[in-house]
């Protein structure tokens, strides 16, 4: 079974072809396009622009797949369909349902956050059931309950600035640029996490909701305040917070859930600091719960996981129309 | 008029008050730094106008659409121009949809600069001050 999966969702034109044998997933190919450097000679994204820079950019990917015309070495087709930004998605939708329909292919709409979830597949053994997943990114900060495939309770999620977005608007209070969490992360590796003790809104709460902006606030006037003080020591002290926030919750909710396996993806996984703490704190507390992150290469936008998401909605034969298939901005994580 | 607020809830209770002066198809614009309160004040709003979802940042999103429970006023748009930039054009955001109806209320952070030369019927301006003191230009009387 091979799949052309298809991710559109923001700055990222991404096509992959995945294939799974024996219950292993096989990434034959991912290719990412990214639109950042564009967007930093505009000063931000234009959703005009990353549309049609989506639409100038798949064809080429594609044929770079070196798919055969009449589409004869893929089985079937995988979209994100949503959530994400709708001139950018419907690229993807639109690509996906011509060729479904041109190649008599079955269609798979996938929702971005599946994706996500599901790039820990792409780790080296598959994750067992039920999970605990956190999922965060520049648009998300979820931590959320995987029973099964395709089975999906929310447990939390943040009530204002998601996790990514805080690290890009401290990189900018700071004037380090973007993406802001590479840049972040790089400059904490010479800071002293214990120089300021920044807030850790609701890390304390019942509640498995998130809250990032008074973090965020929090080092705006500090570095009002303190203009002298070392960024490496304000980027450290920040990264530390966000980082005890995030593993505090997951851990409260690996106490509460009791998971086989505890998963951690999007795009603020790459954070080094962040994906060995949260390791090292499970091993100690719960060393009979396996951890789960995907490769680097694919804790940002890529198309593989939505391939890999996909595998498993076509176990269940939930298939998409591709005459009605629609990108849906605030498509919502459902369950199968 | 400028007010002074010393905590989220007292910033939040600004909104309310705006909130009930709202005629429905207002445009706000709401300018000033990170940090100084601005999605804070549009969590207000969409308290005042019975919106039952938690009011999250649009900066990744661009813009979230949100169902009240108003009786006039049915939709509170909150877009956020952060990512785009002060020359931006909004198209491909499909606003058109929501502009002049008497049924909405859209909200803009990091307005670009077009849209505050026409559009704006509101105009609010956000300064932190310190820590807690954030000042709140807004037409409203005290």
């Amino acid at each position: 079974m091979r799949i052309l999966a298809i991710e559109t969702s923001c700055d990222d034109t991404s096509l992959a072809i995945v294939s799974c044998k024996d219950d292993m997933f096989i990434v034959e190919k991912n290719l990412v396009s990214s639109q950042i450097d564009t967007h930093a000679l505009y000063g931000g994204v234009v959703p005009e622009i990353a549309a049609r820079m989506h639409a100038e950019q798949i064809a080429p990917l594609l044929y770079a797949l070196e798919i055969p015309q009449d589409g004869s070495t893929v089985d079937a087709i995988a979209v994100t369909a949503g959530p994400g930004l709708v001139p950018s998605l419907r690229v993807g939708v639109a690509c996906a349902t011509t060729l479904a329909v041109a190649w008599q292919k079955s269609l798979i709409a996938i929702n971005h956050l599946e994706g996500h979830l599901y790039s820990c597949w792409l780790a080296e053994k598959p994750p067992l059931f039920p999970c605990v997943a956190l999922l965060v990114s520049g648009g998300h900060t979820e931590l959320i309950f995987m029973k099964d495939h395709g089975n999906y309770e929310y447990l939390g999620r943040t009530r204002d600035d998601a996790a990514g977005e805080a690290f890009d608007k401290v990189a900018k209070l700071l004037g380090l640029g973007y993406p802001g969490g590479p840049l972040i992360s790089k400059k904490a590796l010479e800071g002293k996490k214990d120089a300021i003790d920044f807030p850790r809104p609701m890390k304390n709460a019942i509640s498995f909701d998130f809250s990032f902006s008074g973090l965020k606030t929090a080092v705006a006037y500090h570095v009002k305040d303190h203009p002298d003080d070392r960024p490496e020591d304000i980027c450290a002290s920040f990264q530390d917070a966000v980082v005890d926030i995030l593993v505090s919750k997951t851990l409260k909710a690996v106490e509460k859930y009791q998971p086989a396996s505890v998963l951690l993806s999007g795009g603020v996984s790459a954070n080094i600091s962040l994906r060995e703490t949260l390791k090292k704190i499970l091993s100690d507390r719960f060393p009979h719960v396996h951890y789960h992150t995907p490769p680097i290469t694919y804790t940002t936008d890529n198309a593989a996981m939505i391939g890999v998401a996909a595998f498993f909605h076509l176990q269940k034969n939930d298939f998409a129309d591709p005459l009605t298939l629609a990108a849906d901005p605030n498509l919502p994580l459902s369950s199968l | 008029m400028t007010f002074s607020t010393h905590t989220p809830e007292e910033t939040k209770q600004l909104a309310v008050q705006l909130a009930s002066s709202l005629q429905g198809g207002e445009i706000l614009a709401l300018e000033g730094d990170l940090g100084s309160g601005k999605t804070t004040f549009v969590q207000g709003l969409g308290e005042a106008l019975g919106v039952k979802a938690y009011v999250r940042s649009p900066s990744f999103t661009l813009m979230n659409i949100y169902h009240t429970s108003h009786p006039t006023i049915h939709f509170l748009v909150h877009l956020d121009c952060y990512r785009l930039g002060p020359l931006c054009d909004l198209q491909g955001l499909e606003l058109e949809e929501w502009l002049h109806r008497s049924d909405v209320i859209i909200v803009i952070e990091w307005p670009p600069h077009h849209l505050l030369n026409k559009n704006v019927s509101i105009s609010i301006i956000f300064e932190m001050i310190n820590a807690q003191t954030r000042n709140i230009s807004l037409p409203l009387s005290p």
